[in-house]
């Protein structure tokens, strides 16, 4: 295995792959940071061009267009509270905290490093544990999906502490909506014009919960983003991340490594689920989880290592039993099934040094992703002092046609810009947004595997019982619901017993 | 903030998640369970919003600190907006751009010659050369441009 790690690294180095890692990091920047422009759309758009690379070539081409995306979605959520991928929507929760303080270059620093951290755990999941975690999302059926993704939308609760009842209600809102479009059983609900027949395409809404109700508050306070958080840009900032935040992180980038990792892996859960499964447990085993959602610099670190984390470990089902679990890893796919390579069992053995030279080429990746990140952090974070007279125009107008892009479809762009006022207006109620955003990314994956669920097992229901996973994440769910309850009325009676 | 101001909210939730429960009757019993579970349960947690809002006492808004003329400035950053939409998709999307960042920024109180010729130009020139040439999507063309 050694040798043939050696030999991967050669290949990887190669100087022809070494310029298309490079423009794949840089194209993959450009549209991660632009709300409305995906990884896949820009892994689609440059598939055609693969063709006429050698396969290890442009396989390293796309996957560095899709980490650096995912990485590159954080830099709006930190600057503006926009996620430019579903995947940042965690990282925007302390990211733009830190920003209005005039941490933006820490929180882009803190970002950029949880990222390749992240890059680097998957990429060793890659290379050591792909047959056993291959084995494991065989492992995970209807009702292990279900009781998962139940636990992941508990999250909310964590989310919305100090107001359960306006996240709950944010959190159904979500739901409601991605019951729009197509029901399990293939019938379809609530599509008022067959533009909606598909649903929402979750861009969009994205686009619509963060950017505007975000644009609308700028315009409102008249200032730039870090004067309406009543801060300055600090320059006086350390060129890499604090050697304090090191420290006091580890623990946050291992855990948020094997979180990012173990979820990427399960089919259809992805970057945006593992970013706030572990946002929710970095918060849980922090000393200071109030700080949370107010500028915590170890939220952004947990977000962005395990959404990046996920990216690549999502390879692994693809690339060992030829089963994507996402867009992303089928566009992979496509690009080693046009060079004639078959994904499954036989690919390491027929195809070693090709697997290899991908896997090694992911570390090189990572490195340069890590160079343009930190190189760039500090200038990026100069839009936060932009006013917002010149701020809002630009930002509206990329939002629209963002969204255009999403389906090129007109429609995108008024319901974009329609639930930017509705957001707006819950916005005014208090409600939060994050947990509205979880509900609509897993409500499709909770209806379908309760549906699936329902048809295994409503006849011997006893029978879950003996599925152990299930067990383990229903009793999780559990008491990730009763100890925020439990720890609010220990603290509500310390409280009177102090006023008494 | 105010009692009617914390009831309207809830009761606007309320209209509307009424309105999509009425729909999802005709839906075949299978299908409609998930939405009429989500909405019954969304309707209980707005009611106990209404109620908790309406026994509230009126409360001083302590932390209000927007700028005179705030408000006003964001509804008609809306209300430019939906005209922008609306025209945009009949006069053409780009010539719209330009007059669309030009009278929001004067809107919103822009009043450097330099950003206010500039800037609607370069942002309609970088979305036309990164949407139409290097992604070959085609924005509304309307009737000009």
């Amino acid at each position: 295995m050694l040798a043939l790690m050696l030999s991967g690294l050669a290949s990887a180095v190669h100087v022809g792959n070494l310029l298309a890692m490079f423009l794949g990091v840089l194209v993959g920047m450009v549209f991660g940071s632009v709300p409305g422009l995906t990884a896949a759309a820009a892994m689609t758009i440059l598939l055609p061009l693969t063709f006429v690379f050698p396969a290890e070539m442009g396989v390293l081409f796309l996957l560095g267009i899709w980490n650096a995306a995912v990485y590159a979605g954080s830099i709006p959520a930190i600057v503006l509270n926009i996620p430019g991928t579903a995947a940042s929507a965690a990282t925007s929760l302390d990211g733009h905290e830190m920003a209005k303080q005039g941490k933006a270059t820490r929180a882009l620093r803190a970002s950029i490093f949880g990222s390749t951290v992240g890059a680097f755990a998957s990429a060793l999941t890659l290379l050591f544990l792909s047959p056993p975690l291959a084995k494991l999302s065989l492992m995970f059926g209807p009702a292990e999906m279900f009781s998962f993704t139940l636990f992941g939308l508990l999250i909310i609760v964590t989310l919305s502490a100090g107001t359960l009842v306006k996240g709950l209600i944010a959190g159904l809102l979500g739901l409601l909506i991605s019951a729009i479009g197509f029901a399990p059983s293939g019938s379809i609900r609530f599509a008022f014009t067959p533009d909606l027949v598909d649903g929402f395409p979750i861009i969009v809404l994205l686009i619509g919960l963060f950017t505007f109700p975000e644009v609308f508050s700028l315009i409102r306070e008249q200032k730039s983003v870090v004067d309406a958080g009543s801060g300055a840009l600090l320059t006086e900032d350390s060129f890499l991340l604090k050697l304090k935040d090191w420290g006091k992180n580890a623990g946050n980038f291992i855990r948020s490594s094997i979180i990012g990792s173990i979820v990427g892996v399960l089919p259809g859960a992805g970057p945006t689920i593992a970013g706030f499964i572990s946002y929710n447990e970095a918060k849980r085993a922090s000393r200071n989880p109030q700080n949370f959602g107010k500028g915590e610099v170890a939220g952004v670190i947990a977000s962005d290592t395990a959404n990046n984390a996920a990216v690549l470990s999502s390879l692994v089902p693809a690339l060992t039993l030829g089963i994507p679990g996402s867009v992303d890893a089928v566009i992979i796919l496509a690009a080693l099934t046009m060079h004639g390579i078959l994904p499954g069992p036989m690919l390491f053995q027929q195809n070693a040094l090709l697997v290899y030279t991908v896997f090694m080429g992911v570390f090189v990746c990572n490195i340069m992703m890590l160079a343009v990140g930190v190189l760039s952090a500090r200038h990026i974070a100069q839009l936060t002092r932009f006013r917002s007279s010149v701020l809002a125009p630009l930002i509206i107008v990329f939002a629209l046609v963002g969204s255009f892009a999403v389906r090129n479809s007109w429609f995108d762009v008024f319901s974009a810009f329609g639930i930017g006022l509705m957001g707006y207006g819950l916005r005014q109620m208090g409600i939060p947004l994050a947990p509205m955003v979880l509900g609509v990314i897993l409500g499709p994956i909770l209806e379908r595997n309760l549906y699936q669920m329902i048809v295994l097992f409503g006849e011997r229901p006893l029978d879950l019982f003996k599925l152990p996973i299930f067990l383990i994440f229903m009793a999780l769910s559990i008491l990730s619901v009763a100890m925020p309850i439990m720890r609010s009325v220990k603290d509500a009676k310390r409280d009177r017993r102090l006023s008494h | 903030m105010s009692r009617v101001k914390r009831v309207i909210g809830p009761i606007v939730i309320i209209v509307c998640i009424v309105g999509l429960f009425w729909e999802s009757l005709s839906f075949e019993p299978r299908d409609g369970l998930w939405p009429q579970g989500i909405i019954a349960a969304l309707f209980l947690l707005c009611l106990s919003l209404l109620i908790r809002g309406a026994k509230q006492e009126n409360v001083e808004e302590e932390t209000d600190e927007t700028p005179s003329g705030g408000r006003g400035k964001v509804w008609s950053a809306i209300a430019l907006t939906v005209a922008y939409l609306f025209v945009s998709e009949w006069a053409g999307y780009y010539i719209t751009t330009v007059f669309f960042i030009f009278t929001l920024l004067l809107v919103l109180g822009e009043r450097s010659r330099v950003i206010l010729s500039a800037l609607p130009i370069l942002t309609t020139l970088a979305i036309y050369a990164v949407f139409f040439l290097f992604l070959r999507i085609p924005l509304p063309s309307g009737i000009f441009f």
